[in-house]
């Protein structure tokens, strides 16, 4: 047993016990085992999303980030402010966390890793000091448990009897001695695992999980500066099929809100019925840097609609699909049914030809006319169903010839008013009249 | 109501009024969307408002379609949107009406309910100027939510429609009927205000088109219904 919850050191266990020992006391325990490989990932994310404070980060496994924020405290509008925004961040990466300020890196660790909040060094254990195992033992069996303890031994005796770390750590608790930073490489890859602690069907459960570790993620990425181009979502299941997608964002994402919109409306879509999930992932695929103008102080109001643009975009698509949002461009072709296509919005546009005039607003699949014509040829009465309606032909014909080659067409268009005064869109192919849409 | 002057004047100036003291300026806080056409513009008080839904009814190939395009022709170089469930609009017309296709968002899905959630969707987005809907039938509650979708964005929200729910209350800020004058000469419309929300009633205006395209060749305001003569209401 490493550690354990207050109510189970009521019920008689404490550190230090074997699992099976501490069973027997009480049998209603709850075990975890303990993953270092996940705290180490854990820790490494959480160092950085603390890359929003400072880019000099010290990782001090299993639990302790040692940050310097010499001179970044202006930037956050003052200490106290960078201290409520750390443990805000905290809270919302879902760690419970003691914050410590002091002038030297490991006089802070020492204050954070302090059991009860430290008033002087003689409420400072000597393990706070991140000393190596073999001091330990040997300050224990000198009977030093304590920080003052400590530091009333004459230094001079103390590289003798101590490994070096003792003395490099007492000089720079005393600031004599610089703390090193080595650089800190952010994880290559960015996830957030969230596992429950039993399987659920519920899909408001998932959702609020999802959005937890949006939020997360969100923060981790603001602190590199870069947003998701690409995201992948994993439901794992206990039972029945898993659940994985992907998005796309057509800009870098690093807000939780738009990641939570888009992430929604795909989960709306997707059927969950008789799976049970034991947690959820997100991982960036891709990532890029966040355009430098969204935090700027100075928004321009009128460009700034672009991007809220995108995210509509973005939204509608993964509700929709990609097919379910498009922007249409011309084409040059006669054939009235190729002179357009649909592309995808984001696509830059290209000059476009110039429209054919006459051309309708709203286009149907052709359906066959029963007509009188007169002595020119042109319709006069269409028979629709059992009502005669009087056509008068406005414009035409527009003669459409193509494409001998591929999908051939000879037609002629018209525009024809009937009697109601709706105007319709013709086209007479080999002696039949059909209605194609209306003006 | 047959025009007494001193109202007519005395109308605007009181709902301006009305509107500083009480807050009520939430409505048609930004200036209306001007049409380009003249009649109909001074009529509807500048053009159609802006933060509002307003319906366009009026039976395919009448004008109703005509209406919503020549709206989003007339806003300019800004977002717009049509959701067209049926995927019937042909977009090389709406350019020949003069709309930059390039910023004209397309949603093409032939599920009514996505949509709808994609319109109201669309309406809350301050970035899209005009959007377009055309659904068959839209319950009251739907019209609330996308009515307070303008209202939060701003946004000129045309639903177009073949026939009005009978004469219902409806949410909407304005209800405009189009219709098309048949004869021969070039193509004439009529466009009627059946419904619009605080104020005078906009009259009816009669559109001509200048003939062989979609352009706009006059404009002119016609009687209300009541006070045509009963042969010309047909």
């Amino acid at each position: 047993m490493l550690a354990c919850s207050h109510a189970a050191g009521v019920g008689g266990v404490c550190a230090g016990m074997t699992a099976a020992e501490a069973r027997a006391r009480l049998p209603q325990l709850a075990t975890t085992l303990v993953d270092p490989d996940a705290e180490a990932r854990d820790l490494h994310e959480v160092a950085a999303a603390c890359l929003q404070f400072t880019p000099r980060i010290l990782l001090d496994p299993p639990g302790a980030l040692l940050l310097d924020v010499t001179g970044c405290e202006r930037a956050h509008g003052g200490l106290d402010a960078l201290c409520d925004k750390a443990r805000l961040l905290m809270q919302r990466l879902g760690f419970e966390a003691r914050l410590a300020v002091a002038e030297t890196a490991t006089m802070a660790c020492a204050l954070a890793l302090a059991p009860q909040p430290a008033r002087d060094a003689a409420d400072i254990p000597v393990w706070a000091l991140r000393l190596p195992p073999a001091d330990l033992q040997r300050l224990h069996a000198l009977g030093l448990t304590r920080l003052d303890q400590l530091l009333a031994l004459p230094v001079a005796t103390l590289p003798g009897r101590f490994s070096p770390v003792l003395t490099r750590r007492l000089a720079q608790l005393r600031g004599e001695q610089p703390e090193e930073f080595p650089p800190f490489q952010p994880p290559a890859r960015l996830s957030v695992h969230l596992p429950f602690s039993g399987p659920t069907d519920r899909r408001d459960t998932l959702l609020f999980a999802l959005k937890r570790a949006a939020d997360q993620l969100a923060e981790t990425l603001c602190g590199l500066a870069a947003g998701a181009t690409s995201l992948a979502v994993r439901l794992q299941a206990g039972q029945g099929a898993p659940c994985a997608f992907e998005l796309e964002f057509s800009r870098p994402c690093a807000d939780s809100r738009v990641l939570m919109a888009v992430l929604a409306g795909r989960f709306e879509n997707i059927d969950t019925a008789d799976a049970w999930f034991e947690g959820v992932t997100l991982e960036v695929l891709r990532r890029a840097p966040l355009a430098a103008q969204q935090h700027s102080l100075f928004e321009d109001p009128a460009p700034a609609g672009r991007p809220e643009l995108l995210e509509l975009v973005d939204e509608l698509r993964s509700r929709l699909g990609p097919a379910g949002v498009r922007r249409a461009e011309l084409v040059a072709d006669p054939r009235p049914g190729k002179a357009w296509r649909l592309v995808e919005p984001p696509e830059p546009p290209r000059p476009q030809p110039v429209p054919a005039p006459g051309r309708p607003l709203a286009v149907f699949e052709p359906h066959r006319m029963q007509v009188t014509t007169g002595p020119d040829g042109l319709p006069q009465v269409w028979h629709e169903g059992r009502r005669d309606i009087a056509l008068r032909i406005v414009r035409g014909p527009d003669r459409v010839e193509y494409g001998w080659w591929d999908d051939a067409l000879a037609r002629d268009y018209f525009e024809a008013e009937a009697a109601d005064g709706s105007r319709l869109w013709l086209y007479r192919d080999q002696g039949v009249w059909f209605m194609n849409g209306t003006f | 109501m047959s025009g007494k002057i001193p109202i007519h004047e005395l109308a605007p100036r009181l709902r301006a009024d009305l509107r500083q003291s009480f807050g009520l300026g939430r409505v048609a806080q930004a200036a209306p969307l001007g049409l380009g056409i003249d009649a109909l513009d001074e009529e509807l008080g500048g053009g159609l408002p802006r933060g509002a839904v307003t319906e366009i009814i009026g039976p395919a190939g009448q004008g109703a379609q005509w209406l919503a395009v020549r709206a989003l022709a007339a806003c300019g170089a800004q977002a717009m949107a049509w959701v067209d469930p049926a995927a019937t609009l042909y977009p090389p017309g709406l350019a020949a009406m003069g709309v930059d296709l390039s910023r004209l968002l397309l949603v093409r899905d032939p599920n009514a309910r996505h949509g709808l959630w994609a319109l109201e969707r669309i309406a809350r987005s301050p970035a899209v100027a005009v959007a377009v809907g055309q659904f068959g039938r839209l319950a009251d509650t739907e019209l609330r939510r996308l009515q307070l979708a303008a209202e939060s964005s701003g946004q000129v929200l045309l639903l177009l429609r073949e026939r009005a729910d009978g004469a219902r209350a409806s949410w909407g800020a304005l209800r405009l009927q189009v219709r098309a004058e048949p004869g021969a000469g070039p193509r004439r419309m009529i466009v009627e205000t059946l419904r619009a929300r605080g104020g005078l009633m906009p009259r009816p205006v009669r559109i001509e088109l200048e003939h062989g395209t979609a352009a706009v060749h006059s404009s002119a305001v016609l009687p209300h219904r009541a006070d045509l003569p009963r042969a010309a209401t047909g």
